[in-house]
């Protein structure tokens, strides 16, 4: 379902290409570099963070995929670390995987695992890891389906997408970074939402653990 | 070196300490058993509202003529004020151009009657915070409009169906004097019946959502005043002029035969007005909430008389209003919610505090009372 | 070595005492927690002093820190000192005329804008901006630093330069002196300058640098007497 190679960019300090069902992302993170003087944050690192659709211009649409990119990252950042410093994300999407207009759910969970693998191929601190998935409920015996291909997601009732912080070898969750549910649906319906996404952000978390390592095994290969 | 240092205590008043210590400010109160805004923890503030006459379907309305408000709403809650205005205009729908005689076909009218997101209208909203300068929109003014779009959108609050024109036509007697007929008006009326407009027109809402005062976040004020802004939306009846109704014009499309297309000059009646049709099972309300941790560090010493009491972790808030709360909260959570429990639209960001499951179920039902309350003054 | 890490996994620490915390690694100002922030091979040493603990990663940007050895390029020139960066668009770092060998008000160093320095990062707290210098502080002698004449500039990544540096027993640059004679500067902020007496001899050098920091060790003679060839090849 997922898949993802770090370090596609030369001229950046690191990037990730990342393909998920019928979504496919390309991100860029630069930093810590010297930042602007109105983006500069005296304490603490400050964050750009710019969002291209996949064809046309951005429109608000992009910039609340960059507001919703922004709540998930800036927790896990170890933003302290890196006190009047700039890091610049950015995400291009290839191919958006759902109708545009309408829903931004894939887009966004896409970008948000990208976002991680390239902070990480960027060597910016990060407190913790962080997974995300989309999920929509369709037909009447509300069957969940976990990122679910363009045809589910039209014919769905409601769409959710769940980022959750992972500690522990992304065994342990710690937080709800965000979800962020559409459509009609009520409390127990969510609530199981949380539950199934829960398990399958612990496995993409597994299977964006596994490109990291062997990033990781690449980089060293001169040993 | 054992001489005593004497410390003096710094005082600020309570705005100057929420500006430079948010934080501080917000321990200092929760210790107290209060919040910043001098509210109880799950206390919401009282939200009046009205239509301030303003539209020109009113009843009542201000300024009648030359006013293309359809419909309004200003809501106050606390000193922030929000003023929603509905406008709206007539579109020509994209139909087939191969057989507009046609009927839709039934397997299509069956997609469209599953109630999937291609069924739903909508309204453009464009929220406007009044800071006092003119300029581009900030970030948080186009978040604030599309996530009240997808909202909208996704929650289906208005049908395409409730969208559509159905058009009238204004005929001239000898007289001189002219009329205009509605189908729905007058079944046994034959001109009215008989004609049958080979095209679609249906209504574009757009809403404009202006904030005064801003004083913390602003999606549920926004979305609450859009919501009763449409629930008192009147749409003007349209018509087209019996002259035009046969009008034919040849046009040649691509220098291959001459197609006949008609133009048809839409005209809104000033004086009849027609409300619009919200999906009334689907009115949710919005509230918000947010996870703040308990410092124990920055407590207020107690005493010894209520040392036993077990204080939580960490605490809800509802409404967050205010710097001091709005600047120390990162991790919210905000339920688009009917009576009922059927929720539209959720949204919980942790940005900061562990959002527990106990949480979000709290703040679900908390959600649940204000919808009911809120419901009371549509 | 080789235990792979990921940012918010646990160290495998046995205690708290006596530790010792490198790259990589991070302590929660409020809940003290040690957690790893970067991605790699988790390294600890035990020694005399304590536990070292830190996570071995690769990067491409350089974040200065006290001591490293590094390559700068000279960007600007002031009354007292110089701005030199370190890396593309990262913050410049400052480098004072009185961080020269044999420094006074008189004599002033005789460097221009895009020379390249070999120094030492002196001071690098995060929250001001970073100052290096071409001294050995404690004997005032030059110490090797200072102006790199001629020659050119490889970019590599930080942690093959790190290798290059204080692995002595990394067998690259003996390797490399079998072809030719070389002079050798290796910056930790991932800049290797190289400079030989035949031009063609340099231009091999930089091309076996970028192409075996991407292969295993047993690759890299073969790798380099390719790169060798080919530029004797083209000149004859």
């Amino acid at each position: 379902m997922l898949s993802a190679q770090v370090g596609v960019l030369d001229q950046v300090d690191g990037s990730c290409k990342l393909q998920c069902g019928e979504t496919s992302v390309i991100c860029s993170v630069t930093g810590p570099v010297e930042p602007k003087a109105r983006q500069e944050l005296p304490s603490q690192l400050a964050l750009e963070i710019v969002v291209r659709p996949c064809r046309g211009v951005p429109s608000t649409r992009e910039k609340m995929l960059e507001d919703q990119i922004r709540g998930v990252v800036t927790p896990i950042l170890a933003r302290y670390m890196y006190p009047r410093q700039l890091a610049q994300i950015c995400c291009q999407v290839l191919e958006s995987g759902e109708p545009e207009e309408q829903y931004s759910g894939k887009e966004l969970s896409a970008c948000i695992n990208a976002v991680f693998l390239a902070l990480v191929d960027a060597g910016i601190g990060l407190l913790a890891s962080v997974s995300c998935v989309c999920l929509a409920i369709t037909g009447d015996n509300e069957q969940i389906q976990i990122n679910p291909s363009q045809a589910n997601l039209i014919k769905s009732t409601s769409t959710h997408v769940l980022a959750l912080q992972l500690g522990a070898g992304a065994k342990k969750v710690e937080n709800v970074l965000l979800l962020e549910s559409y459509g009609a649906f009520d409390e127990e319906s969510m609530l199981q939402v949380l539950h199934s996404g829960e398990m399958a952000c612990m496995e993409t978390a597994l299977e964006l653990r596994k490109v990291i390592e062997h990033k990781i095994r690449e980089d060293f290969i001169w040993r | 070196m054992k001489e005593a240092i004497e410390i003096q205590p710094m005082t600020f008043h309570p705005e100057v300490l929420a500006r430079i210590a948010p934080d501080l400010s917000m321990q200092r109160h929760l210790s107290l058993g209060l919040r910043p805004s001098l509210r109880a923890l799950e206390e919401f503030r009282n939200v009046e509202i009205s239509d301030g006459q303003l539209s020109c379907g009113s009843q009542n309305s201000v300024n009648r003529t030359g006013n293309n408000i359809l419909g309004s709403n200003v809501l106050k809650s606390g000193k922030t004020m929000v003023i929603t205005s509905i406008t709206g205009g007539v579109v020509e729908e994209n139909m087939s151009v191969h057989n507009p005689d046609e009927e839709e076909s039934p397997e299509l009218e069956q997609a469209v009657g599953a109630g999937g997101v291609e069924d739903h209208g909508c309204v453009y909203p464009v929220v406007e915070v009044e800071r006092g300068r003119v300029g581009a929109p900030t970030d948080e003014e186009m978040n604030l409009s599309q996530r009240i779009y997808n909202s909208v959108l996704h929650t289906g609050l208005i049908s395409k169906k409730a969208l559509e024109v159905s058009v009238g036509v204004r005929s001239t007697n000898s007289d001189g004097q002219s009329s205009v007929l509605y189908p729905d008006a007058d079944p046994s009326n034959a001109l009215a019946q008989n004609f049958k407009p080979r095209r679609k027109w249906s209504y574009v809402l757009y809403a404009k959502i202006q904030v005064f005062s801003r004083d913390g976040p602003l999606f549920e004020l926004c979305w609450n005043s859009l919501l009763y802004a449409l629930a008192n939306t009147q749409l003007p009846r349209a018509f087209v002029d019996e002259r035009t109704t046969d009008l034919k014009i040849p046009v040649s499309m691509r220098g291959r035969s001459a197609a006949i297309r008609e133009t048809f000059d839409i005209l809104c009646d000033p004086n009849e007005f027609q409300p619009l049709m919200l999906s009334k099972d689907r009115l949710a309300f919005a509230s918000n909430f947010a996870v703040v941790d308990i410092d124990p560090e920055a407590q207020l010493p107690k005493d010894d008389d209520d040392m036993q009491v077990d204080s939580p972790k960490s605490v809800l808030l509802a409404d967050i209003q205010g710097e001091a709360e709005e600047a120390s909260v990162f991790s919210t959570l905000s339920a688009v919610t009917d009576a009922k429990g059927n929720l539209k639209h959720f949204k919980a960001v942790g940005g900061g505090s562990k959002i527990t499951m106990e949480m979000i179920k709290r703040s679900i039902a908390l959600a649940k009372l204000r919808a009911s309350d809120l419901n009371k003054k549509l | 070595m080789s235990v792979f890490i990921a940012p918010g996994d646990d160290f495998h620490l046995e205690s708290r005492d006596n530790v010792i915390l490198g790259p990589g690694a991070y302590c929660d100002p409020r809940s003290q927690a040690f957690t790893p922030v970067n991605a790699g091979f988790e390294v600890i040493t035990e020694s005399k002093k304590g536990i070292c603990a830190h996570v071995e990663y690769n990067s491409k940007r350089y974040v200065p820190a006290v001591g490293d050895l590094v390559v700068g390029l000279i960007t600007g020139s002031f009354s007292d000192s110089y701005r030199v960066s370190l890396a593309s668009f990262s913050t410049p770092v400052t480098l004072s005329y009185m961080a020269f060998p044999n420094a006074s008000k008189k004599n002033r160093p005789t460097l221009k804008v895009g020379d390249l320095v070999y120094a030492r990062v002196c001071k690098a707290d995060k929250e001001l901006e970073a100052e290096i210098e071409c001294v050995d502080s404690t004997t005032g002698k030059d110490d090797g630093f200072g102006h790199l004449e001629h020659g050119t500039l490889v970019q590599a990544s930080l942690a093959f330069c790190r290798e290059l540096t204080f692995n002595a027993e990394y067998p690259l640059l003996s390797l490399l002196a079998k072809h030719a004679q070389f002079e050798v500067a290796i910056g930790i902020n991932g800049r290797i300058w190289i400079k030989s007496e035949e031009i063609r001899h340099t231009l091999a050098f930089s091309r076996s640098l970028l192409e075996c920091q991407d292969h295993p060790v047993s690759e890299h003679k073969h790798i380099i007497s390719k790169h060798f060839k080919n530029v004797l090849n083209a000149s004859s």
